[in-house]
């Protein structure tokens, strides 16, 4: 390469280091004046908005890039170069500035030799480097700085979208100011609340406790300006130099419509509402049977309320009588005031005797507290209520009248539900098992099963006070262990008490149930424990030989005697009321309107085709077939006789199938025909194509 | 089709069994009078227990105070919401007695404070006409109870249906007696127990 050529590549290099240089340099004057803009308009709270701030950052970039290119424009000049490059490499002694003149052929050979053993390219590249490194350098120094702190960035994002005017703190745009922004709020709770005035800025919704005074200020005058909530309209005042509206937070959400010509604001109300306060009655903890109406009886009450309560009370109200006629007193067992605390407790002892109770009468008692709402209360709360009875005297030998507990079944046996949950499970895996297995597994849960039948014999005879049913158990023990001992006297032995449960099972309903002829209070109190014992002495003998689908259905009875068993029934001692059972064939339709004479009432034509009503007996005479039933064919002789006007030809596929059951033979083909004489014609389309196979 | 059945409301506080003839009393009239597949007998269920969601039509009455638990309330409050409808009657017929007070309280409390229903609201002309309102029963003529001719009934509504059907008027009196004494009455008084059930089962 010659000195010319080299030099012309130096020259190249120099320039580009200077234009990149420039736009570095370029680049950060702009960042720098568009941060400073973004700064001081946080600062100064006014923005000179997005478009004008980057046209001065781009102005003063390329002002800066202007004056750096300036500067540095003898790098486009070749003598300027060679100078430069003569200045730092001393070795040259001006041989390179010296062979851009015109020289003889000898002289610039001697020239060539001489600049051609001299280096001066890593001083360009040095150069170069030092020129653009700088400002790339300033130029990511300022970049990180921009992105990287959340303190700048975010305003510089904010801004970036920002129109001109007011920016908040966060760099976002300060709405201009209207009549209906900005708003000043100012909230006064209730004074029984107790909590402090809150004021809002501009706020898009007012959450306040309802009843609550709530004030909303704007800019500008009130004329031409409305308010409403839900289409009633609110005073728009004047106050100062603003406009004022006055509201009450009202009980339910709503919402505020401001509006001018121009227009229009919603302002949401969210009414925080005042809770009730909550009652318990802790003592006494459960209803409970007095014999005699002395000794003191000790009372607890406690209440808590979110904004104070006012007062805690106990109430009584005592009802004597019986029958038709009764009569009640109320009165007031202990009152505390709570004088706006959040919780309060109220003790009290009453003595018995001085509520002047009588054996019969029954007293209902509950704590209730009010709360200090005095805007749309006061709330109310009630604890649950006790019932204290005074037995009568003649309850004493005979039964006890609590209300049936719950049965107190030992936790270790398994539940009847879950029996039947077993009996299932295992029915539904039969078809996989081995019949050893399921024998097996079945035989399992018919020990669970008389465990759990034992169990309700021990609650049957412990009702009367009795300590064991007298039903034993054969397992775990041996043969020789074994020994059969007759029953106390008195007891029921395990037969006569499986006869009792299916004496009780099989019983005629319309009988009443008070212990008329021979039966025991142990029948007629225990009805649905025994009719689950008996239940589940079937169960028992299914699951035993290994047919737990046979189980089932004695299994359910039980847990529906069970459940039944478990709801509180009332003892009439002096008899209960006989179950009237309505005999509906013979009142149907025969009521009186007016006078003596039977109303003439029929019900209303059936409007079903006929085809739908025949189908319908048809289905349900085929269903008593399937049961049974020997009416089945008597529904079919009527169906026939229905069918001769116009069906003639179901009516005798009918009669042959009535033929046929009558004789004892199959039916089957015949009640076939007579179904599809029913079902009708059949409707054929062609809709598919035409299939050939053509190979 | 599914039928009727008359299901008497059990409650804990108080004696909800107090009138046991006169479901029997209004299934023979609603079999004297209409078509409607009705269950011979009523059931009692629980007001605590879910099974009172399988009914319809609930009857409730007595003379004590009502106390519902809180299961009972939120029992009855599903209820009401579900398109139930109670039938109350104040068994003491007395508006200054323990029954009204109470279970008027529990109502407002559970639901909403009853409100007096119009004698002309179509309660009165579900199947009978009554141009004049509620029946008035013996009970209040003869001087029982609060010794007053209550003028109308009372009633929660629902969405242009009843909800609850409160009455003062003693029904639960009027209507306690077996069935096949009515062939002694010249005109039936268990004409409105129609009306009632009919109306609760068409709205």
């Amino acid at each position: 390469m010659t000195a010319r050529e080299r030099l012309a590549r130096a020259r190249t290099l120099l320039a580009a280091a200077t234009v990149g240089a420039a736009l570095l340099w370029a680049l950060c004057a702009g960042m720098l004046v568009y941060g400073s803009l973004v700064v001081a308009a946080l600062v100064g709270g006014r923005w000179i908005g997005s478009a004008v701030a980057t046209g001065i950052a781009m102005a003063a970039a390329v002002t800066v890039g202007a004056a750096v290119a300036w500067r540095a424009r003898r790098a486009w000049s070749g003598s300027h170069v060679a100078l430069w490059i003569e200045e730092r490499v001393p070795a040259l002694r001006y041989a390179l500035v010296t062979s851009l003149e015109p020289q003889t052929a000898g002289t610039a050979a001697a020239l060539e030799n001489r600049i051609a053993g001299t280096q001066w390219e890593p001083v360009i590249r040095s150069a170069a480097i030092r020129a653009t490194g700088i400002p790339l350098a300033a130029a990511a120094m300022a970049l990180v700085l921009l992105v990287a702190l959340p303190a700048l960035r975010r305003p510089l994002a904010a801004a970036a979208r920002a129109p001109a005017g007011r920016l908040t703190s966060e760099g976002a745009p300060v709405p201009p100011v209207t009549r209906l922004s900005p708003l000043r709020v100012r909230v006064e709770p209730p004074p029984y609340s107790g909590l402090a005035t809150q004021r809002l800025d501009d706020p898009a919704g007012i959450p306040a406790l309802t009843g609550s005074r709530v004030v909303i200020r704007g800019p500008g005058r009130p004329p031409e300006m409305t308010a409403t909530i839900g289409g009633r309209a609110l005073d728009v005042t004047a106050a100062e130099s603003e406009w004022e509206v006055l509201l009450i937070m009202p009980g339910r959400p709503a919402a505020l419509r401001l509006a001018t010509h121009a227009e229009e604001r919603l302002i949401v109300l969210e009414p925080r509402v005042d809770s009730v306060p909550r009652v318990t009655l802790v003592r006494p903890a459960r209803d409970t049977i007095y014999r005699e109406a002395i000794g003191a009886l000790s009372l607890r009450a406690e209440a808590r309320d979110d904004f104070g309560l006012a007062e805690l009370r106990l109430e009584y109200i005592v009802s004597s009588g019986q029958g038709e006629s009764f009569s009640f007193r109320s009165g007031v067992l202990g009152t505390r005031s709570a004088r706006g605390r959040a919780t309060t407790t109220l003790d009290a002892t009453a003595r018995l005797d001085s509520l002047a109770l009588r054996p019969g009468d029954i007293v209902h008692l509950r704590a209730v507290a009010h709360d200090r709402n005095s805007v749309t209360g006061p709330g109310v709360g009630y604890s649950e209520t006790r019932m204290l009875r005074i037995a009568r005297p003649d309850e004493y030998d005979s039964l006890s009248i609590e209300p049936l507990p719950p049965l107190s079944g030992d936790t270790g046996l398994l539940s009847q539900r879950m029996l039947i949950q077993m009996a299932e499970e295992l029915e539904r895996q039969r078809p996989r098992l081995s019949r050893e297995a399921v024998v097996g597994e079945s035989r399992r849960i018919a020990a669970d099963q008389a465990r759990l039948r034992r169990q309700v014999g021990e609650i049957i005879f412990m009702r009367l006070g009795g300590e064991s049913s007298g039903e034993h158990s054969h397992e775990g023990e041996s043969p020789e262990e074994h020994a059969v001992h007759a029953p106390p006297e008195g007891r029921l032995t395990p037969e006569q008490l499986l006869a009792a449960a299916e004496a009780a099972t099989n019983r005629d309903m319309s009988e009443a149930l008070d212990f008329h002829g021979d039966e025991t209070p142990v029948v007629a109190i225990n009805r649905p424990l025994l009719e689950a014992y008996n239940a589940m002495w079937d169960a028992g003998r299914e699951l035993d030989i290994g047919e737990p689908d046979d189980a089932l259905p004695h299994m359910r009875i039980a847990l529906e005697a069970i459940q039944r068993a478990r709801t509180a029934e009332r003892i009439y001692l002096r008899g209960r009321a006989p179950a009237v059972i309505v005999d509906l064939a013979r009142v149907r339709l025969v009521g009186k309107r007016d006078g003596v004479d039977p109303v003439s009432v029929r019900p209303r034509d059936d409007t079903r085709s006929d085809a739908v009503r025949r189908n319908e007996r048809f289905a349900a005479a085929l269903e008593r077939l399937s049961a049974g039933d020997a009416s089945a064919a008597d529904t079919l002789a009527l169906l026939r006789l229905d069918a001769l006007t116009d069906a003639p030809a179901l009516a005798t596929a009918i009669g042959a199938a009535i033929e046929a059951l009558r004789t004892g033979s199959d039916a089957t083909d015949a009640l076939v025909s007579s179904r599809r004489l029913l079902a009708g014609e059949v409707d054929t389309r062609r809709t598919l194509p035409a299939w050939s196979l053509s190979w | 089709m599914s039928e009727f059945v008359f299901a008497t409301v059990q409650y804990d506080s108080g004696d909800w069994d107090s009138a046991p003839l006169v479901p029997a009393n209004i299934i023979d009239a609603v079999a004297r009078y209409t078509s409607i597949p009705v269950r011979p007998s009523g059931v009692n269920v629980p007001l605590a227990s879910p099974e009172i969601f399988g009914y319809p039509f609930a009857y409730l009455t007595g003379h004590l105070p009502v106390r519902f638990s809180e299961q009972e309330r939120a029992n009855l409050r599903e209820f009401v919401e579900r398109g139930g409808f109670l039938f109350i009657d104040d068994h003491n017929h007395d508006i200054d007695g323990a029954f009204h007070k109470t279970a008027t309280e529990e109502i407002a409390r559970t639901i909403e404070p009853l409100r007096e229903l119009p004698n002309d609201h179509p309660l009165y002309r579900a199947f009978f006409t009554f141009e004049d309102g509620p029946p008035t029963t013996s009970h209040e003529l003869n001087g029982w109870g609060d010794n007053l001719v209550h003028e109308h009934l009372l009633a929660v509504e629902r969405a242009d249906r009843i909800a609850v059907l409160y009455s003062n008027k003693d029904y639960s009196s009027e209507w306690s007696y077996h069935p096949d004494n009515k062939r002694f009455l010249s005109l039936d008084n268990t004409r409105f127990g129609v009306n009632i059930v009919v109306y609760a089962l068409t709205h």
